[in-house]
């Protein structure tokens, strides 16, 4: 499994660099002429199919092919949140390959909000590391993401720079990376501070997300409040029984 | 100076959402007034009044002119994680009284839902639209689609009488097993609109999905509109 996921996301980074950039609607060449051109398995070219298909990056017709949907180049899927290498809204959008870029509107010490303290289940007055940040994806907002995490497990967050250092290097480097979310999604209308910084007018409806991040050890690590441009994103998510 | 990192109308809002949770206010209990809550939090009245709006845009709170603040109606949670809880929450979608089915007929796929659906154009499949209220208010507009050759001779009464999950299973023994869904934020559509009672253009939550069974043969597709401050999607990755 492990192998063909690799594989697979070798495949799929080709496809979307080779094809990414085709009309709605165009079609890819056939499993087979895929499987020789990249040199695997034809089975591995029906994996990725599949699962590009699931991400929306393609569509497939039975006995006619698979089909670039172009909607992927404006919007990304939101379900793979806590996957690996999928850390954040920022790291989700840099999957699928956009230029993802960052600007912190502020960062600090919080103390006395009863509010984080409950969500990050801290006692009264532990303090609260906060890091507010917008992304942008090809020079565009997409999303307002609001950060907060325990200082007692990260004492010395404050020293770094999280416009150079990764939050998600960092966390993982103190032993403590998230690794299991509790999410909400939300639409709400949006507040004239978001409004703002998405560059949407005042009361446009957004998807609001409200994540609990935990550690290995069941401790909650983060709590991110984000608004999420809808026009930009789309969210799915498969249960099994 | 220091860059403020939560103004003063933001850490309001979350102090009275966080209230609300604590106290156990329920729908439709009144907040104290505008002027109380500025002398307890030592604020302006203008700074109450913004964090009162935030939470109104949240769907926390609803505002009555002259009367007050009240809190919300709880949104309908589904969680996205437990297929029992998928299916038992379209099972009361179905079967609660407030749900009314308006139209019950056989279709052949068009091209557009062969290709959400990725089979072929022309199966044929029983459309079902209904309408779902919450309290006297229309909530959302639920469009699904059962592929027929599962289900055969389905009636209407079957669908009334019986919920999903068991109808499958004793008459076609089919297990449902996984479900996959898709949540995007749309505008009401002219039929939307006005089997909604809002403005063409509202914004609404656009959640579909696909039903699958131990075979993954897709069993329906379901492609509901929803009001947006009526829900809520939740997934816990642990227990």
């Amino acid at each position: 499994m492990a192998k063909e996921m690799s594989i697979y996301k070798q495949i799929r980074e080709r496809i979307i660099d080779e094809y990414g950039q085709c009309l709605d609607g165009e079609r890819l060449p056939g499993e087979r002429e895929l499987a020789e051109k990249y040199s695997v398995k034809r089975s591995s070219i029906q994996y990725a199919l599949r699962k590009l298909a699931d991400e929306g990056v393609v569509y497939r017709v039975r006995r006619r092919g698979t089909f670039i949907r172009r909607k992927h180049e404006q919007v990304m899927n939101i379900s793979d949140i806590s996957l690996e290498e999928n850390k954040g809204i920022s790291g989700l959008v840099r999957s699928y390959g956009i230029k993802v870029k960052n600007v912190v509107l502020v960062s600090g010490t919080i103390t006395g909000n009863r509010f984080l303290e409950d969500k990050l289940n801290l006692q009264e007055g532990e303090p609260v590391f906060a890091l507010h940040r917008v992304s942008y994806g090809s020079e565009e907002p997409l999303a307002i993401e609001y950060t907060y995490v325990p200082k007692k497990i990260f004492p010395d967050i404050e020293t770094f720079d999280f416009r150079m250092v990764s939050l998600y290097e960092y966390m993982e480097d103190k032993g403590h990376l998230p690794e299991k979310y509790d999410k909400r999604l939300r639409v709400v209308r949006l507040f004239p501070k978001e409004a703002r910084y998405l560059e949407l007018p005042v009361d446009h409806p957004a998807f609001s997300f409200e994540l609990i991040g935990v550690d290995s050890e069941r401790q909650p690590v983060e709590y991110i409040e984000s608004f999420v441009r809808c026009d930009r994103a789309e969210f799915s998510f498969t249960t099994r029984l | 100076m220091r860059k403020r990192i939560l103004f003063k109308d933001e850490e309001i809002s979350r102090e009275i959402e966080r209230r609300i949770r604590e106290e156990r206010l329920k729908e439709w209990d009144r907040l104290p007034s505008e002027r109380q809550l500025a002398e307890e939090f030592g604020v302006q009245r203008d700074t109450v009044r913004s964090a009162l709006e935030i939470l109104i845009k949240k769907g926390v709170l609803i505002r009555k002119p002259r009367k007050g603040h009240f809190v919300a109606p709880r949104r309908i949670e589904i969680n996205l994680d437990q297929i029992r809880s998928i299916i038992r929450e379209i099972e009361r979608v179905r079967n609660d009284n407030r749900s009314i089915m308006l139209n019950l007929e056989m279709i052949s796929m068009s091209e557009k839902l062969a290709e959400v659906t990725q089979l072929p154009v022309g199966t044929l499949c029983y459309q079902i639209l209904r309408i779902r209220y919450d309290s006297n208010r229309p909530m959302s507009l639920e469009r699904s689609y059962l592929i027929a050759e599962h289900v055969p001779g389905m009636s209407r009464e079957d669908l009334e009488l019986d919920t999903l999950g068991s109808l499958m299973k004793n008459r076609y023994g089919i297990s449902l097993s996984s479900v996959h869904h898709r949540i995007t934020q749309v505008y009401a559509n002219d039929m939307e609109a006005e089997l909604l009672r809002v403005s063409k253009d509202e914004p609404l939550i656009r959640y579909d999905g696909m039903i699958y069974d131990r075979k993954d043969r897709l069993i329906e597709y379901f492609d509901n509109v929803v009001m947006p401050d009526n829900i809520e999607f939740h997934i816990r990755d642990f227990a």
